[in-house]
């Protein structure tokens, strides 16, 4: 009885409908893949969440990850440089650039930033496409969705409703969110900070927040002490009071930046795992919120009345 | 009284009937010309009306289509506007960005300038700078299935012998000059799952460090092992090179990866010790290389490989080389996201190397290193070494290498390191500069280069 059983089960296991097997560079894609894909899917992410998107140590380990992907999901453009490494060493013919299953995120969005003209290194390591930490922003966050989707959908036709009908309640939620985090902020007043990279330009562009310079005096590349000397010169004259560091940059250098100014440093992270709290794409934005507004408050910032 | 009244409504009846027709028929005409009459009125009303209305339409399309050619003319005004102001500015207009498709390659250039300062003054190799080399790297998918590779360096330096002794083992003479050190094709798709393939001339996969080009090297000088035994900078042959991937699934969901090449068997020529007979087709060498990588856990990941490479020593091809190697790397990530990652390597070959002299050499030798990030911009480090001549195996050196690199980005890096060498060589403390820098397109290095 019980080797029927165990029969039935086994048959039943080999006829139960394959789960969409989704690969992605970024811990944020992981997560709206897993949104919109429900127990349809399985995801694993290449990135762990605090680290630079720049900058990770992807080996073999990854590429065995890759190896038997349905889908490879990540940022297009020049974000992640350790990405062709990897597609190459993943033997996986289904993930290479112009198949369904190679799916940019950065398509539909309008990339803030864009280079024009003759670029060279004389402004650090720029992004020769444009800013490439569009994630940071909900409705850029409702375009990744669609375009997640129509890819889940191309290559796992059988769920396509289900991945739609969830992608829809998702780009309702991410708008309503965005309108309320936005009111939360407003009463602040187009809040000024400093950042360490730039990373948060789409961030406060939703957000209506206002950058008013970065640590790094050119992308990539950690400022001399004349250069910190001098950022902190215009932060005074433009009473900045709150310094922004990411969860991989150096919290030293932007704590000692903020005291010299009386300024609040509070480090924020740019991708869902970033800091253990934030498991997802939307507590990544409301953590992010409530982390600012406690600093304006501790800073001293009083918000304007309605 | 009621039958005579009868009688009398009986007979009153019709008159009475037909007179009140006589009377309604005239009525009933007129309200039907009064009704026709109104229709008429109300068809002359409407169809007023509606010719009202369609010359008003007409009025105005004949507008619409005056302000269409005054808005044409606004816009051809405007320009002329834009074009006199143009032609009077003293300064360039916006920058239109034209990106059309393009068939050129990726090309990036990566220069070292590199020198030192040693006690060992005789040996011609030291005591100067110079520009060791500019390394134009060229690549480009060629096909759907394949991309091509080419690195050329232009080489500008005095050769190390390793174990100098004395001013007439080094010849002291600037080698200058271009080479082809990798020109192939890599096939990364033809039809075999898991299976890539490359056919040219590239570097052999034999241990870690030999796949490195030269401003790859975690240190400033090559690791004294591959110098013995592969040669100055790399062991490079032109040949066929296949790698397969085990599929994950057999393997527990490991990396297993197995390399079989088999090339001419000339190597490097002369700066190749011990593979380096004349390319005939009928000595040709094969190298087969293993390895599997694995995470520990979640921060720390663990490589080991073996090679084994099977070829002649002499032009004749009576004189065989057999070499065997081990190789083995960690590596911590920063579990925090920040840039303390950590590694350790450690490579070692043994070699069964036939010579002139009737003699097998049994040679062997290893290094070890130790490297620390710690922040984006610095990396310390240390390498031991510690090797014997594979041609001579009466022969060793050894040497301790510390080492700092501070990259100011990406693109631009520079690196002390202090080395002091002996053994059955001339004692020597010296200290290497090297200032590496790139320009144009350059593929990310591997993973565990760390940056």
């Amino acid at each position: 009885m019980k080797t029927l059983t165990m029969l039935i089960l086994l048959l039943v296991a080999s006829i139960a409908p394959a789960q969409l097997k989704i690969v992605t560079t970024a811990t944020d894609y992981a997560d709206l893949a897993r949104q919109i894909g429900g127990d349809k899917v399985t995801v694993q992410s290449i990135m762990r969440g605090p680290e630079n998107v720049h900058n990770v140590l992807a080996g073999p380990t990854e590429m065995v990850k890759l190896n038997k992907a349905d889908l490879f999901v990540h940022s297009g453009l020049d974000t992640e440089p350790w990405r062709d490494n990897l597609v190459r060493g993943a033997r996986n013919a289904k993930i290479v650039e112009g198949n369904p299953s190679w799916v940019d995120l950065s398509v539909g969005i309008t990339l803030r930033d864009v280079a024009t003209g003759a670029t060279d290194r004389s402004k650090g390591d720029m992004h020769a496409y444009g800013d490439p930490h569009f994630t940071m922003n909900l409705p850029n966050g409702m375009r990744m969705v669609a375009t997640l989707t129509r890819a889940m959908a191309e290559v796992d036709p059988s769920n396509a409703d289900f991945y739609r009908e969830n992608a829809r309640k998702l780009v309702t939620e991410f708008a309503e969110m965005n309108k309320e985090l936005r009111a939360k902020l407003d009463p602040l007043g187009g809040l000024k900070i400093v950042t360490f990279h730039r990373a948060w330009g789409y961030f406060a562009d939703s957000m209506g927040l206002s950058i008013v310079d970065t640590i790094e005096p050119h992308v990539g590349i950690t400022p001399s002490p004349g250069e910190v000397v001098s950022l902190i010169e215009r932060m005074r004259a433009q009473g900045v009071k709150i310094v922004v560091c990411e969860t991989y940059n150096d919290r030293k250098l932007a704590q000692s930046i903020a005291d010299k100014v009386g300024a609040v440093m509070i480090v924020l992270p740019d991708h869902v795992l970033g800091v253990p709290e934030v498991k997802s794409y939307q507590q990544l934005f409301r953590y992010n919120v409530d982390k600012l507004i406690d600093a304006a408050k501790a800073a001293g910032i009083e918000p304007r009345s309605p | 009284m009621h039958a005579r009244t009868g009688l009398l409504a009986a007979v009153a009846l019709p008159w009475v009937v037909s007179a009140a027709l006589a009377q309604t028929a005239p009525a009933a005409d007129d309200r039907m010309d009064q009704f026709e009459k109104r229709l008429n009125e109300l068809d002359q009303k409407y169809q007023s009306e509606l010719k009202k209305r369609d010359e008003e339409i007409a009025r105005l399309k004949g507008n619409l289509n005056q302000r269409s050619a005054a808005t044409t003319r606004d816009a051809v005004d405007q320009t002329k506007q834009d074009v006199l102001a143009d032609i009077d500015a003293r300064t360039a207009g916006p920058f239109t960005m034209r990106t059309p498709a393009s068939f050129n390659p990726s090309i990036g250039v990566v220069s070292n300038f590199s020198g030192n300062i040693s006690t060992l003054n005789k040996n011609p190799a030291r005591n100067r700078f110079d520009i060791g080399s500019v390394e134009l790297d060229l690549r480009a998918p060629i096909a759907p299935i394949a991309d091509g590779v080419v690195i050329l360096p232009i080489a500008r330096e005095v050769e190390s012998d390793l174990f100098f002794t004395d001013a007439e083992d080094g010849g002291g003479g600037i080698d200058e000059g271009i080479e082809i050190e990798e020109a192939y094709v890599f096939l990364h798709d033809f039809g075999v799952n898991n299976l890539t393939a490359k056919l040219g001339r590239f570097h052999l996969r034999f241990g870690r460090q030999n796949i490195l080009h030269e401003h790859n090297w975690p240190t400033t000088d090559n690791n004294f092992v591959n110098k013995s035994f592969l040669g100055e900078e790399a062991l490079t042959d032109s040949g066929l090179s296949l790698s397969y991937v085990i599929p994950p699934d057999w393997v527990g969901g490991q990396y297993v990866e197995l390399v079989g090449e088999v090339v001419t068997g000339e190597g490097g020529g002369e700066t190749t010790p011990v593979l380096n007979n004349d390319a005939s087709v009928d000595s040709p060498a094969v190298n087969l290389h293993a390895l599997w990588n694995t995470n520990l856990n979640d921060d720390w990941n663990f490589e080991l490989g073996g090679s084994f490479l099977a070829g002649k020593h002499d032009n004749s091809g009576s004189q065989d080389a057999f070499l065997y190697g081990l190789d083995a790397t960690l590596v911590r990530t920063d579990p925090t996201g920040g840039f303390a990652n950590s590694m350790l390597m450690f490579e070692g070959i043994y070699g069964n190397v036939d010579t002139d002299d009737g003699q097998t050499q049994h040679a062997k030798g290893f290094y070890v290193l130790g490297q620390q990030q710690l922040n984006r911009d610095w990396y310390v480090g240390i390498r031991g070494d510690w090797t014997q001549n594979a041609v001579d195996d009466s022969q060793e050196v050894w040497a301790i290498s510390p080492y700092v690199t501070w990259y100011y980005f990406e693109f631009l890096r520079f690196r002390m390191q202090y080395q002091h060498k002996d053994g059955d060589v001339a004692s020597e403390d010296t200290l290497y500069f090297q200032c590496t820098f790139t320009f144009g397109a350059h593929p990310p290095h591997p993973y565990w280069a760390m940056k």
